[in-house]
């Protein structure tokens, strides 16, 4: 069976997730596509969409034609090429409607395990429990005369871990998406030591045809991505805990969460990525690297915040829960006071954050400069004015810079990446940050 | 002509469309209905009342499809009652129905039918996504064309125009015309209010104009800045006879003559003969200066039709103003720019200005009579006394139906 040949019969398991969706969808829009290639032309192509109730799987089917939809309007140009020997298509519509209903057409949405029995290759994108995902994947795999590949979308379970429990015989690889799947452009592959060759290459192919790139780790707990956030939270706590000497709990927050995002020209800050993430998630990902690894992975803050019931992740509909900060389209208005319990309003802590931090220096936004042809420059000339100016929001921000380039070197160091050029490029693409931890900025 | 006949109102909407600011398209615009009416009824303040009009006539493409709405002519009514059971028509010819559509009102009172006539031009576009109206504009050629053509079928046609030039020219040479002209559109159109681009700030439009085009996202040889806009909007006028001139009351000196027409077509089903020359437009020109007695030299100025900006370098030469092949240099040079040897689509053409197709050709002639009356405020251009005329070139198709004509200042 030629690699493309797996492709055409696939199941994605955990189809209505947050993740599973988007993996869902790049694989319908991989395989709408084949259909119009060479040998595969007017073969059948199957993809089945299991997760556990049908009222899930009806929103997935119907965000996947809204996803469908959008992207053969953006992509009629190639569109046409594609539909130029179909004769009866002639308008834009009419091939944008075409190639929407035959992308539909190969979904077979069930939540029925036994559906994957005739699979190929299994993507698998279901809650991050080694126990759980082993069990799906081997009773998929004893009941599938097919010797179907796995790719695995776990964020931190070691791979050699889900191949011994679910006895795979190195049929597994890490296909490690990052959210959203359909736009993000990442994907973080952990090889198997000593797994199929062939499944490197199918990922590379698939990454290839859908536009994404790959930066590869070795299967250790976390990977590179996880490896690095997990342990920039443990450093963000601890410069919460240190400030919480002398300020309360608000400022403290806050002022961790400016530093990580406004003198970092970052997207976001610290604790607002730990909401958009979930607590829940952050939790249970530290959970998984406090069990393979030789090492400390602990949050008593996020753990703290769990009791009580602050989640924070995402609703369905995209929009954000309240975690550490509370939302409105997408802003965070107020947030979480842990002394009081209780949501606050944000401006006057965070006008009192920045009295504290007293930058003097003009910072610019993540916004300004993510859209900056001159943006390497602008880096260059913010970092070295930001390195000249003696107040406390540069010190705490020398402070955060020097730590996240000693995780940085520390994730090569540990055996997780051959090169710390990965950690840059994970966090580039993977968590949009404008320059890689490990820099030449003068901090 | 057997008949003098002069044009005595003019009125423009708003282009409506991406650029300004009160546009959006994810909530209801304004119809078809509106902008009739509000086109409609300021002209007829300017003459006094509908009780002047003997007929009208209204251009418009292809509203059947962006609007799902046949029938035109039965809106004319809703404009005044006093317009009820009186004569309207409503004509077609792609986007040179606006063109036409002053042509059929010419008409009428060269046949003595009628002494007033109110013409509009309308279109709404914004109805639907692009790739969806590309659609409907591909309509403009002949159908059974449309399978191998491309996604965005009239960007497609006329890439293939400027991809014929760059091969003949020099792609460097012909990027360098096709830039300026799309920098002058916009910096006419921030003269007039009424603009898609009145509200650019952008410094850096050469800039822009230069980008090499990408065949894999958009067409081959030309830009989204070389493409005219997707536009809502009307634009009317009032052509009168002399008795019909007497009827409204109104000054010569606010009136401008119309002195020279053409309206010719070329055969749909067939591609152009030569893709490096509007030979349809050269022809409708060539007759239009003739019957006007005058050669491009006497010209104020000029509203041709720059659907893309390929259009506008070809149609310098089409005019007779640049020699084959020398009208990207043409361009380049300044000589179209507002201040320059001729003034081209002085409040920015259908690159800026806008392009509500079934209306264009009206707002053409309306830009004339604004600026050889003295009315186009910040966008005015000074008219010599010894060249006291503008020529419109209103083009339908990939150069199929050409309407041209000739209008002299009264004083």
């Amino acid at each position: 069976m030629s690699h493309l040949d797996r492709f055409k019969n696939i199941s994605v398991i955990g189809a209505a997730g947050k993740m599973g969706s988007g993996i869902l969808l790049l694989n319908v829009l991989h395989a709408a596509k084949l259909m119009h290639h060479g040998p595969y032309i007017g073969q059948t192509f199957v993809i089945n969409a299991i997760d556990q109730n049908f009222e899930r799987l009806q929103g997935v089917m119907t965000y996947l034609k809204g996803q469908l939809l959008k992207w053969a309007e953006k992509n009629i140009v190639e569109l046409r090429k594609l539909f130029a020997n179909r004769a009866h298509l002639i308008d834009n519509k009419d091939i944008i409607e075409a190639f929407v209903f035959e992308a539909l057409s190969i979904v077979k949405p069930s939540i029925n395990m036994e559906a994957a029995y005739h699979s190929s290759l299994v993507f698998e994108a279901i809650i991050e429990d080694e126990t759980i995902k082993a069990s799906v994947l081997k009773q998929i795999n004893d009941n599938n005369p097919y010797e179907p590949y796995f790719l695995t979308n776990t964020s931190a379970i070691p791979i050699e871990v889900l191949n011994q429990k679910a006895q795979l015989g190195g049929r597994i690889i890490g296909c490690h998406f990052y959210n959203p799947p359909a736009v993000q452009k990442l994907i973080e592959v952990v090889e198997l030591k000593g797994g199929h060759p062939e499944l490197s290459k199918i990922v590379d192919g698939f990454a290839r045809h859908m536009d994404k790139l790959i930066v590869p780790s070795f299967d250790v707990a976390g990977f590179v991505g996880n490896g690095f956030f997990m342990r920039e939270i443990l450093f963000a706590e601890k410069m919460y805990n240190d400030l919480r000497k002398g300020l309360g709990a608000q400022q403290a927050l806050l002022i961790t969460n400016k530093v990580s995002h406004e003198l970092m020209m970052r997207p976001m800050g610290i604790f607002q990525l730990v909401d958009y993430v979930g607590i829940d998630v952050c939790v249970l990902i530290m959970n998984v690297m406090n069990t393979y690894l030789d090492e400390e992975i602990v949050s008593p803050l996020l753990t703290s915040l769990l009791e009580k019931g602050v989640r924070g992740g995402q609703h369905h509909d995209g929009s954000q829960k309240a975690g550490l900060f509370s939302y409105e389209k997408g802003r965070a208005v107020e947030l979480y006071d842990l002394d009081a319990d209780k949501y606050v309003p944000i401006e006057a802590p965070a006008l009192e954050a920045e009295k504290y931090l007293s930058v003097q220096t003009k910072v610019y936004s993540w916004n300004q400069l993510s859209r900056s042809k001159y943006r390497e420059q602008h880096l260059k000339e913010t970092f070295e004015n930001l390195a000249q100016e003696d107040s406390r929001g540069t010190q705490l921000l020398k402070t955060y810079m020097t730590a996240m380039k000693a995780l940085g070197l520390q994730l090569k160091e540990d055996g997780v990446t051959a090169s710390t050029d990965y950690v840059n490029a994970v966090m580039m693409n993977g968590f949009y940050h404008l320059y890689g931890p490990v820099n030449d900025y003068n901090f | 002509m057997q008949k003098r006949v002069f044009l005595v109102a003019g009125y423009n909407t708003v282009s409506l469309g991406s650029g300004r600011s009160e546009f959006n398209p994810k909530k209801e615009n304004p119809g078809l209905a509106h902008y009739i009416q509000e086109a409609g009824r300021k002209v007829l303040e300017r003459i006094n009342g509908a009780e002047q009009v003997d007929e009208s006539v209204i251009g418009n493409f292809i509203a059947s499809r962006f609007n799902n709405q046949a029938h035109l002519a039965a809106f004319i009514p809703s404009i005044d009652e006093k317009l009820k059971y009186k004569p309207a028509v409503r004509v077609e010819g792609a986007c040179a129905s606006g063109g036409l559509a002053v042509m059929t009102g010419v008409k009428s009172i060269l046949a003595g039918t009628a002494e007033v006539v109110l013409v509009l031009g309308v279109e709404v576009q914004n109805t639907v996504k692009a790739m969806y109206g590309a659609d409907f504009l591909a309509q403009a050629d002949y159908y059974p064309k449309r399978k191998d053509g491309h996604a965005y079928f009239f960007p497609g046609k006329f890439s293939d125009r400027a991809g014929a030039y760059a091969a003949a020219y020099g792609e460097a040479y012909m990027r360098k015309g096709l830039a300026q002209w799309y920098v002058n559109c916009v910096e006419n159109a921030r003269l007039c209010e009424t603009a898609q681009e009145y509200e650019n700030r952008n410094e850096n439009l050469m800039e822009m104009g230069l980008l090499p085009p990408d065949g894999s996202r958009f067409v081959d040889h030309l830009n989204y800045t070389d493409c005219s806009k997707v536009s809502d909007g009307a634009s009317a006028l009032v052509l009168v006879s002399e008795e019909g001139l007497k009827r409204t009351g109104l000054p010569l000196n606010e009136a401008i003559e119309l002195v020279g027409f053409a309206q010719v077509e070329d055969n749909i089903m067939e591609e152009p003969a030569d893709p490096l020359e509007l030979s349809t437009t050269k022809a409708a020109v060539n007759r239009a200066l003739s019957m006007a007695g005058i050669g491009n030299e006497q010209l104020a100025t000029v509203e041709t039709h720059d659907c893309f900006t390929i259009a506008g370098v070809l149609a310098t030469e089409a005019i007779g103003f640049a020699a084959k092949g020398q009208g990207a240099a043409y361009v380049a040079e300044g000589n179209t720019a507002r201040n320059g040897t001729i003034s081209f689509n002085t409040t920015g053409g259908l690159i800026a200005w806008g392009h509500p197709t079934g209306a264009t050709g009206v707002h053409q002639v309306v830009t004339i009579w604004q600026q050889l009356t003295g009315q186009a405020g910040q966008a005015q251009i000074s008219v010599p006394a010894n060249k006291p005329y503008g020529l419109t070139v209103n083009m339908g198709g990939n150069d199929k139906t050409v309407v041209s004509m000739v209008f002299k200042q009264c004083k």
